[in-house]
């Protein structure tokens, strides 16, 4: 039985600081949504409110179409996956997993079967008889997954699960989590500061930034249609160029003019977020914009770029170079720089407003 | 506005009940008594206000000799116990001399028995009729210079105490990071300038720590002043012949004198707060500190000092052991070996021997219990309130050991509590007095335990306080045992206290020794139940050992 998950309007108070600042919320039934943003944004404090460790100041956090504000952490049926995986010391592994499962005075067979079920999910039978400081991040990791399904929770919650392992094992734990969930089609809230972990696992997100939501949406369209300067920032690599916009043109460095309507015909200041990977860079004499190349980086897959702008800003270009068609530059070279208003994103002139 | 009540009621938990127990506890057994003796302190003779026994004790010379007396031994036992332990913390951990594990486990076994032990076995070699003092009389003819006074207190105080310098101290030593000794070097600074500008520094909190130990330790005993000092007074011995003198009466001076005293150790206590303040490093080391090969000449004196120091800091272990198996009749040791004064022990004071124990244990469990839950609320519920249970639980830190006596005597001998003269009282009593060295390892084992541990348990569906016993206690236990063993020891030794509170029904190992000695002079049947006694303290060592997985050190 999983659940809803709607927040209404929650706030939590530290002294005179709000740590979560009117949030509302709604997750759906089976969904994996993840709450994002950076360190000491509040995303933790909300999912400790939900998990019933953290007291609520003011607001409603349902479970379907019933309160749980005042309902004890114990009794909520939540399994949570901790940073530092909290796996019990003095307990074998299979301790670990059957811990609440005796919590519920499950027995016998029925036990056995559930723990066996739990670590087999886990692909952790093998370990059942370890004690957990014989373990590594990631098996630890594996046996508090595993001893958080089997009590077969309403909701699963996740605290930064992956940040304590090393990158390979962060990508293999990753996608263990998201095909466990998809399986399980139990509700998941997960929180990170790792934007591209989020934009990997997650049916939706909510970026979350000093106590507020920034927006919710699917990672597709946060990445592609950030609603404000701080996500286009926040998510991925964006580079922002102060512009003008007049009737249906925007106008960049007094030189470089796109066609554009902008939302209710704004006009004046504006700033304009165009990705790294989606401006192309051609001879001088083949775009209005031009600039030169400070740094040029090879990543493998793609050259970076450092490009000065004539207003002496700086921003990134990345060119990826499958067939080696593309010409490569060095420090020094004069570019040409293009790119369309399709790829672009634009935004009042202090980014707290999309304007397309 | 009901929303709102009902939420705090739901916000009230089993933890909610164990503060509110808290503290009904220390203010019955702590704050109760302490401010009565306080308040009684200021009433005369006819129930008026007064400051005529703070009068009186400032005007005369006997107490004011006797406070100067008690400021003058600490002090003295504190200098030279630093003066022995820091030196001989530094050859053991940075020289490569032998056997520092049996250093320290000798210093381990002098700490183990009551200084009052000390004492009474310093008399037996070097008093008036002792060993030492025949002998040389017999060989030489010369008369020892006399052990009772100022310099046997001294000798035992050093003596028993410089092993806490020891220990403290090596134990920072060990735990300096190798970079840290080795980067100095490197930027030019080595030998006295490294010890004075890097390594002396780093363990200053550490010695400070231990000489206030030592400070406390001697300013509040009371069994050895009282065997070997003679007419040399201290504050605790006057305390306890006033309390002993008024009794019957409002004790209104005894309690003047004990205020006086708690003052003293508070004032040193802030000082030593004052001083480190800022100054503390949490240090563990990654590389070890290098050990130093020494030449051969060097190498045998460092080695003499240390073995010295440690065989005469359990000379009085062995004087008590050896003696215990000679046969004696009333104070006169006659030739031969037996099992006589064990006979004589375990027939007489059987009662003696079985409240201690009884006693020690259910203290002991109590305490470990009452620290694991306190703990919990100063660490995880962080707030005011349990600030002040913290710092409550702590004061009987600074007192006495006859004060506390006196002040539970005062409190609980009339209804509706009526304390006195029952088991209760002295296990009350050994547990507020005792409690402070496990509530500080509890505290500072959970500072290192992650909450989510515990809400991992809760969020499978464990309430709080089940959760709490099975994952957090569980996991605090090893550290917990670090300062229960100090605990454990101090209350099966505990002498000062048991002196006001003991009746025939109730006496322990220790004051039956006490009184062996200063009453009836039976030597051997002293020395056969403080070896008993020290047995016991070694096994429970063990034990203690044990239970932590080994994972411990004192």
């Amino acid at each position: 039985m999983s659940h809803v998950v709607t927040i209404r309007d929650i706030v939590k108070r530290f002294g005179d600081f709000n740590a979560v600042d009117h949030i509302n919320l709604t997750v759906q039934n089976g969904e994996f949504f993840t709450l994002l943003g950076p360190s000491g944004c509040g995303k933790t404090t909300l999912l400790r409110m939900i998990a019933g460790f953290n007291e609520i100041d003011n607001g409603q956090i349902l479970f379907d179409e019933k309160q749980i504000n005042d309902l004890p952490a114990h009794k909520r049926n939540i399994g949570m996956v901790f940073q530092n995986y909290a796996v019990f010391p003095h307990m074998t592994v299979w301790e670990n997993v059957a811990y609440g499962l005796k919590a519920r005075n499950i027995k016998g067979d029925e036990l056995n079967a559930r723990v066996n079920e739990g670590l087999q999910a886990m692909k952790i039978e093998g370990l059942k008889d370890r004690q957990p400081s014989q373990l590594s991040g990631g098996q630890q990791q594996r046996v508090a997954l595993a001893r958080s399904i089997v009590i077969r929770p309403d909701l699963l919650l996740m605290d930064e699960p992956l940040s304590n392992l090393d990158a390979k094992l962060r990508l293999e734990m990753r996608s263990v989590i998201r095909k466990l969930q998809k399986s399980l089609s139990t509700t998941t809230i997960y929180v990170t500061h790792d934007q591209e972990e989020a934009l990997a696992i997650s049916d939706r997100i909510a970026v979350i930034n000093a106590g507020k939501i920034e927006q919710i949406d699917t990672p597709d369209n946060l990445y592609n249609r950030p609603a404000n300067r701080f996500v286009a920032g926040f998510i991925g690599t964006s580079n922002f160029i102060s512009a003008s916009a007049k009737k249906g043109a925007i106008c960049i460095l007094d030189s470089y003019v796109l066609e554009a309507d902008l939302k209710s015909g704004y006009t004046g200041d504006i700033v304009i977020c165009v990705r790294p990977e989606q401006i192309q860079l051609t001879a001088p004499d083949d775009s209005q914009l031009t600039g030169s190349i400070s740094t040029a980086t090879f990543l493998g897959s793609h050259y970076e770029y450092e490009v000065i702008l004539p207003n002496s800003q700086m921003i990134l270009i990345n060119q990826y170079n499958e067939q080696k068609k593309l010409r490569t530059y060095d420090a020094g070279d004069q570019v040409g720089i293009l790119f369309s208003a399709d790829h672009m994103n634009v935004y009042n002139s202090d980014g707290t407003e999309g304007l397309l | 506005m009901s929303g709102k009540l009902k939420s705090t009621f739901a916000r009230v938990n089993s933890w909610t009940i164990v503060t509110l127990l808290s503290i009904i506890l220390l203010l019955i057994f702590i704050v109760y008594p302490f401010s009565s003796m306080v308040i009684k302190s200021f009433i005369g003779k006819e129930g008026s206000f007064t400051l005529e026994n703070y009068i009186r004790f400032f005007q005369s010379n006997y107490y004011r000799t006797a406070l100067l007396n008690s400021l003058k031994v600490s002090l003295s036992a504190t200098g030279l116990a630093l003066l022995i332990g820091i030196p001989m913390a530094y050859f053991t951990s940075r020289f490569d001399l032998r056997g520092k594990k049996i250093v320290d486990n000798m210093c381990i076994l002098a700490m183990l028995s009551p200084p009052f032990i000390g004492a009474y076995s310093w008399i037996v070699l070097m008093g008036r009729a002792g060993f030492i003092t025949t002998l040389v009389k017999n060989l030489t003819g010369l008369d020892m210079p006399t052990i009772y006074g100022f310099r046997g207190i001294l000798l035992v105080f050093t003596l028993k105490l410089f092993p806490y310098v020891y220990l403290y101290v090596s134990g920072a030593l060990e735990n300096i990071d190798a970079s840290l000794e080795e980067c100095s070097e490197s930027l030019g600074v080595s030998g006295i300038k490294k010890l004075t500008t890097v390594t002396f520094p780093l363990i200053l909190p550490t010695i400070l720590s231990s000489a206030l130990m030592v400070f406390m330790t001697s300013l509040a005993d009371f069994g050895t002043p009282a065997l070997i000092g003679e007419g040399y007074r201290v504050l605790p011995v006057s305390i306890y012949e006033s309390y002993v003198g008024e009794m019957g009466g409002n004790a209104s001076f005894a309690n003047a004198l004990s205020v006086i005293v708690i003052f003293i150790a508070l004032c040193v206590l802030i000082l030593q707060k004052k001083a480190i303040a800022g100054r503390s490093y949490s240090m563990s080391a990654l590389r070890p500190p290098s050990v130093k090969k020494l030449s051969l000449g060097p190498k045998i004196t460092a080695s003499a000092f240390v073995y010295l120091v440690a065989f005469i800091a359990i000379l009085p272990q062995i004087t008590v052991a050896v003696t215990s198996f000679i046969n004696t009749s009333g104070p006169v040791f006659l030739p031969g070996f037996g099992l006589n004064s064990y006979k004589e022990a375990f027939g007489k004071m059987s009662t003696a021997i079985r409240n201690s124990f009884i006693f020690a244990i259910i203290a002991i469990v109590l305490m470990v219990l009452f620290s694991l839950l306190l703990a919990y609320l100063i660490v995880r519920k962080s707030c005011h309130l349990t600030n002040l249970i913290d710092t409550i639980a702590m004061f009987p830190y600074v007192i006495p050991g006859a004060v506390i006596g006196i002040m539970m005597v005062n409190s609980f001998n009339s209804r509706p509590i009526l304390l006195t003269g029952t088991a209760v009282i002295m296990i009350v009593t050994y547990i507020v007095r005792k409690m402070p060295f496990t509530l500080r390892s509890s505290v500072g084992i959970l500072y290192q335990i992650e909450n989510s541990v515990e809400e991992a348990s809760i969020s499978l569906g464990v309430p709080p306080m089940q959760s709490f016993f099975r994952i957090t206690a569980r996991m605090m236990i090893p550290g917990v045992v670090s300062g229960a063993i100090l605990s454990w020891i101090g209350t099966i030794n505990e002498l000062s206290s048991s002196m006001i509170l003991f009746t025939g029904r109730t006496v322990t190992i220790s004051v039956a020794i006490y009184q062996e000695v200063t009453h009836k002079a039976h030597f051997g049947t002293a020395a056969a139940l403080a070896t008993i006694l020290t047995i016991a303290t070694i096994f429970s060592l063990w034990l203690f050992r044990k239970l932590a997985g080994g994972k411990i050190t004192m």
